[in-house]
């Protein structure tokens, strides 16, 4: 099946005259009588695969730039280097820009997330039980914050620009991110002991 | 083989035998002309097309119910009430696979390639073997540039198509 992707695939960014297609693989062959030998019949570990004399595009998500859930725009902003290049149909799909195929049992890696690597900063518990007052507390806390502020700078530069409501998600993340990191600063910078 | 594994390649290996054992062999797994004492659609799970005219009872799982009563018969499971046998009956094995793809309007071919296993039965009523036998077909396809009815390309057993 080829179709044009229409106007909405016009707003979610593909270029006018993409089309889908769609390409089945059948089983037309005549079922043998016989029970006994009716698997002659059948196609086993069946894969299809498919290549193209240009990349493929890539599936726009548009269900959390649509959405007004909060978690679906976070997933959106998130996740808008994610590609999907194939959907199957009765089996799942697996691939890339340049080639995609079924596959019957799909993988997926879920990727670890590893804490950032903080210089100067005091996190074992065993020396901030051992703080001795505030101004050592300051000394040994306080570059989380200066790491963070840093953290948050940079994340400010890879806001996208578009489309406007993903510009709108990060820049509400960042900002509630600058929210918590005064708070820290004035809580320690004010004085207050952390016990 | 390395005498000591990473863990990525003790996980690739286990996925890798998870797979032979469901699906069967693969590209890079198993005997592409192994020999099953036993029909190919009892030996595996998933990843076989039934044929679109088939009979019902052929292409449905008529085992799932004798399977379920002989797993309460065995008395590991705890739950007594019997499973409800409805569900597994009406399971019909797919007579087709596909894929939707996005293509930017300078694409003009698509190559479409299909691999899937035969197998043939040898041997008398008492032994039964069946033997494997790798196939392959690429079928070159070219996108029209408008909305396209169905294009079918017939292969002498099995049939690729485009259709809407």
């Amino acid at each position: 099946m080829v179709q044009p992707v229409g106007g909405f695939g016009l707003q979610a960014g593909l270029a006018a005259g993409s089309r889908t297609v769609s390409v089945f693989l059948v089983n037309r062959r005549t079922p043998r009588e016989l029970d006994s030998l009716k698997d002659e019949s059948f196609a086993f570990q069946t894969e299809l695969e498919l290549h193209a004399d240009t990349p493929f595009l890539s599936r726009p998500d548009a269900r959390g730039l649509l959405s007004d859930e909060w978690d679906e725009n976070v997933a959106d902003l998130q996740y808008r280097d994610v590609g999907e290049y194939a959907v199957g149909h009765n089996v799942a799909a697996d691939g890339d820009a340049t080639c995609v195929r079924t596959c019957w049992i799909p993988e997926a890696q879920v990727e670890r997330v590893a804490p950032a690597e903080m210089r100067d900063v005091t996190l074992r518990m065993d020396e901030l039980a051992a703080l001795q007052d505030g101004a050592d507390a300051r000394a040994k806390l306080m570059p989380l914050v200066e790491r963070y502020r840093e953290w948050i700078r940079g994340q400010q530069a890879l806001v996208p620009d578009t489309p406007a409501k993903r510009q709108a998600t990060g820049t509400d993340l960042l900002n509630r991110a600058g929210v918590v990191m005064l708070r820290r600063f004035c809580k320690s910078g004010g004085g207050h002991d952390i016990s | 083989m390395p005498l000591q594994m990473t863990a990525a390649q003790v996980r690739r290996k286990l996925v890798g035998a998870l797979k032979l054992d469901l699906v069967g062999p693969g590209e890079e797994l198993g005997d592409p002309v192994e020999v099953l004492p036993q029909s190919p659609w009892r030996w595996y799970l998933t990843g076989f097309l039934a044929p679109l005219d088939a009979a019902p009872e052929q292409r449905g799982n008529v085992d799932a119910d004798d399977e379920l009563s002989l797993a309460g018969e065995a008395g590991l499971d705890d739950d007594l009430t019997p499973e409800p046998a409805a569900a597994s009956k009406q399971r019909f094995f797919p007579s087709s696979i596909g894929l939707s793809i996005l293509l930017p309007p300078e694409t003009k071919m698509l190559k479409v390639r299909v691999r899937w296993g035969d197998y043939r039965r040898d041997g008398d009523e008492r032994s039964e073997t069946w033997r494997r036998r790798p196939r392959e077909e690429v079928v070159p396809l070219a996108v029209p540039e408008r909305l396209a009815r169905a294009q079918e390309y017939k292969s002498p057993e099995v049939t690729a198509c485009a259709s809407p």
